[in-house]
């Protein structure tokens, strides 16, 4: 027995690497199929360039949170020097003053119709009251509440503007009877990090970055896997040397790229080119990140399509799907104020866990460690996802 | 234009609906289930937000300050970090905002005088920062004006004349949601979001299925006309739609509590102008493309895009750059969003709205025409 005993081994390993090697080949045959199909769809395929791109660049100049320009209506019932002082203060950039008409029906039609956000009412005796200083001088703000997050932004605005004018012009008597050293207060020093001006453009745009992504990378793989199954083409895939996990990767592994170019695009050069969003963190692990929540997300996708007959039930299930992911999983919303039940069950939304990390390594410069474990977390989605997805995809074609 | 043929096919459309079971499930189940979602899901009001304080002066007073923040819902105590670790703090999304209380706080305030607290705010989430912002601002007003008044009290007896703390007071009235919940406010641009997003989708794929399975031949050798042909399409799904905007408004008004204040009748006329108008672009998606893959990836796109940037959910569109209020009036959703809220929280009459209406019906019958010119009986392949 002088046979070395490494001979067969080698030979073993040669084996497996070339069985891996075919896998591969076998893998990219169904990208290679996946990305032509692509090209081809002229209307798909503009449609896409289109997300990634110009959609991108118009979201820079979506409706702000800020107040802007927010149309006030002024009545003035006491004509007098301090209330004209006031409504001056009342200004652009924040709001856009009207004097309306002191009629309660006219009023009403313009609130109903949004044409005033608010009304401020100056009563009869303002100055008087204000200059006696016995009792505060008392305003009135009207404001429509149909949408409370302005109705909100109003109020504090104007209340911040009119303590700013009334410091300004404190009583004589108030300032007399004030010790030397005045009331104690406690003044509030804030400071905002990672976007200082709050420009609003770097928000709007990577949120709907990631819109797009998610509806992209759930949807493609989703329906294209549905067509396959419509037309019986999958049939075909079947009965080839493909198992059905070499089929769904390189369905998945085709799309992933399809994002990754794309989201290189929109971030390289429209958000990072031309609208200056800052790129703060690593470049590789930014697209690292990107590629593995494609993949999760196409695994929702595949699991997505296993309960669909049609293209037409695979629209509607996967919108099902997407909405609550998009509105619900932090960007818009405050994940900390959902009831218990939903914010459970947002752990099952990818897009909850890739918010922290995009906006981390994009604005707040965050390393590896900083986003681990939304990372595991998305993983462990991902994984899940696809194991449930190829199960059910093999059962199905059993 | 023939009725009996048109009626043939809207039945013919209607059955294969009827037995396409999930589908028929999906596009009921479909809008009251993004309803309820967002209904419990997107709230405006902030509550129990992470905030952490760091306290070195470890006073009885800066003890007080910390426990009068905590003391309604919006803010919830997180540990505090150490102070060199404040931005990690933020970075690591573990607190929303930090305040950082420094030593001789209360020495200071017992001498009258002022005292400067900082705090750091997470900015990259702008409205969510300038929300915050806003609160600890207001808070922190409240908490001074307590104190002052307090102070005030003990040497009231001394002081001449009382003075008002306050020179001027606004008193805000909040119009037609006076206790601001969220789902006032969301209610009627959920109608607007949920009728945006599903009609479309519903009647995506309808026309370009028949194209992709061939049976649009059986089609072009009968007599029904091109017009026929898609009225056909279009009036099963919005006799769908409708029926869901009842269960919608069943949904609202008696699962959420929030009444509509205007004519129910008025509401529904509002509705099926905007339902024909969002149907009608998924009608011209479908006569325009030649793959189902495509109509639905475009339909769900433009759905989304037109419903969150378009259509003014999130913030008024008149504050957006004139190119975007621009592309606005190329879309439905922004016409009926102030007319939905107008009729559903402010009562407003529908008269009032007239502009609107009369966009949404040429809007209608312009997609209709625009499906009309791309539609052929015969595709060229």
């Amino acid at each position: 027995m002088l046979r070395p005993s490494f001979k067969p081994t080698m030979r073993k390993l040669a084996l497996v690497a070339a069985a891996y090697r075919r896998w591969g080949r076998q893998v990219m045959a169904i990208i290679v199929k996946e990305w032509r199909q692509l090209l081809r769809d002229r209307a798909l395929l503009s449609f896409v360039i289109f997300i990634f791109s110009l959609d991108i660049l118009l979201a820079a100049g979506a409706p702000g949170f800020d107040l802007h320009m927010a149309r006030l209506g002024v009545i003035d019932r006491d004509h007098s020097l301090a209330a004209r002082d006031l409504i001056y203060r009342l200004r652009a950039p924040y709001f856009d003053v009207r004097a309306v008409v002191d009629d309660a029906l006219v009023l009403e039609r313009l609130l109903e119709r949004g044409q005033l956000r608010a009304v401020l009412i100056i009563p009869h005796g303002f100055e008087r009251t204000l200059v006696q200083a016995r009792q505060p001088a008392d305003l009135q703000l009207v404001i429509d509440a149909s949408n409370s997050n302005l109705a909100y932004l109003v109020t504090s605005y104007s209340e911040r503007i009119i303590g700013q004018w009334t410091a300004t012009r404190q009583s004589p008597v108030a300032v007399a009877t004030l010790r030397p050293g005045g009331l104690p207060q406690v003044r509030l020093q804030i400071h905002t990090r990672f976007n200082a001006d709050l420009r609003e453009l770097w928000f709007s745009t990577i949120s709907e970055l990631l819109t797009m992504i998610t509806v992209a990378s759930i949807l493609l793989p989703a329906a294209a896997l549905t067509r396959e199954k419509e037309r019986g083409t999958i049939e075909q895939l079947l009965v080839s040397p493909l198992t059905p996990l070499q089929i769904v990767s390189g369905k998945i592994i085709a799309m992933v790229v399809v994002t990754l170019l794309g989201s290189a695009v929109a971030i390289g050069v429209v958000m990072h080119g031309l609208l200056d969003v800052p790129f703060r963190g690593q470049v590789v692990l930014f697209f690292a990140m990107v590629a593995l929540y494609a993949m999760t997300c196409a695994g929702l996708g595949i699991l997505a399509a296993t309960f669909a007959r049609n293209s037409g039930q695979v629209g509607l299930i996967v919108l099902l799907l997407v909405m609550p992911i998009i509105l619900l999983s932090g960007t818009w919303n405050y994940i900390e104020s959902m009831p218990n039940w939903l914010q459970v069950l947002i752990e099952l939304s990818p897009l909850h866990h890739f918010v922290p990390i995009t906006y981390g390594i994009l604005l707040k410069g965050a390393d590896a460690a900083a986003i681990a474990l939304p990372a595991v977390k998305m993983t462990l989605l991902g994984a899940g996802f696809l194991v449930l997805g190829v199960a059910r995809f093999k059962r199905q074609f059993r | 234009m023939n009725f009996t043929r048109l009626c043939a096919l809207v039945r013919k459309e209607m059955q294969e609906i009827i037995r396409d079971r999930l589908y028929l499930l999906l596009a009921f189940l479909l809008p009251v289930a993004l309803l309820v979602e967002f209904g419990y899901g997107m709230t405006d009001d902030i509550e129990l937000v992470n905030l952490a304080i760091i306290d070195q002066d470890h006073s009885a007073a800066s003890r007080e300050y910390a426990q009068r923040l905590f003391s309604t819902r919006h803010f919830r105590r997180v540990a505090a970090p150490e102070p060199a670790d404040m931005e990690r703090a933020l970075s690591d999304g573990s607190a929303r905002a930090v305040l950082w209380i420094g030593s001789g706080f209360e020495r200071d305030l017992t001498k009258g005088r002022t005292v400067d607290v900082q705090v750091l705010i997470d900015g990259a989430f702008t409205g969510a920062a300038r929300t915050i912002n806003g609160y600890l601002e207001g808070m922190n007003a409240q908490i001074n004006m307590e104190m002052r008044s307090a102070i005030q009290a003990r040497q009231g007896m001394a002081a001449p004349v009382p003075v008002p703390l306050q020179a001027v007071r606004l008193q805000p009235r909040f119009l037609y949601n006076p206790e601001l919940r969220s789902i006032v406010v969301n209610a009627p641009s959920l109608i607007m979001l949920v009728l945006m997003l599903v009609p479309p989708l519903l009647i995506a794929v309808s026309i370009v299925r028949e194209k992709e399975t061939g049976s649009i031949y059986n089609i072009a050798s009968s007599t029904v006309t091109r017009l026929e042909f898609l009225l056909g399409k279009l009036l099963p799904v919005v006799a769908i739609t409708m029926i869901n905007a009842v269960l919608l408004w069943l949904t609202i008004s008696f699962y959420f509590g929030v009444e509509c204040r205007g004519s129910l009748l008025q509401l529904a006329f509002a509705i099926l102008l905007y339902v024909l108008a969002t149907s009608g672009l998924g009608l011209m998606v479908s006569a325009a493309v030649r793959t189902q893959l495509a109509a639905i990836f475009i339909t769900t796109m433009t759905a989304i895009i037109v419903s969150t940037q378009f259509s003014g959910l999130f913030a008024p569109l008149d504050t957006a750059e004139m190119s975007n209020q621009f592309i606005a009036k190329l879309f439905p959703a922004g016409y009926f969003l102030p007319m939905v809220r107008g009729i559903y929280l402010k009562g407003a009459d529908l008269s009032v709205f007239w502009p609107e209406l009369l966009a949404l019906f040429i809007y209608a019958l312009v997609v209709l025409w625009i499906a009309h010119t791309l539609f052929h009986k015969r595709t060229h392949s």
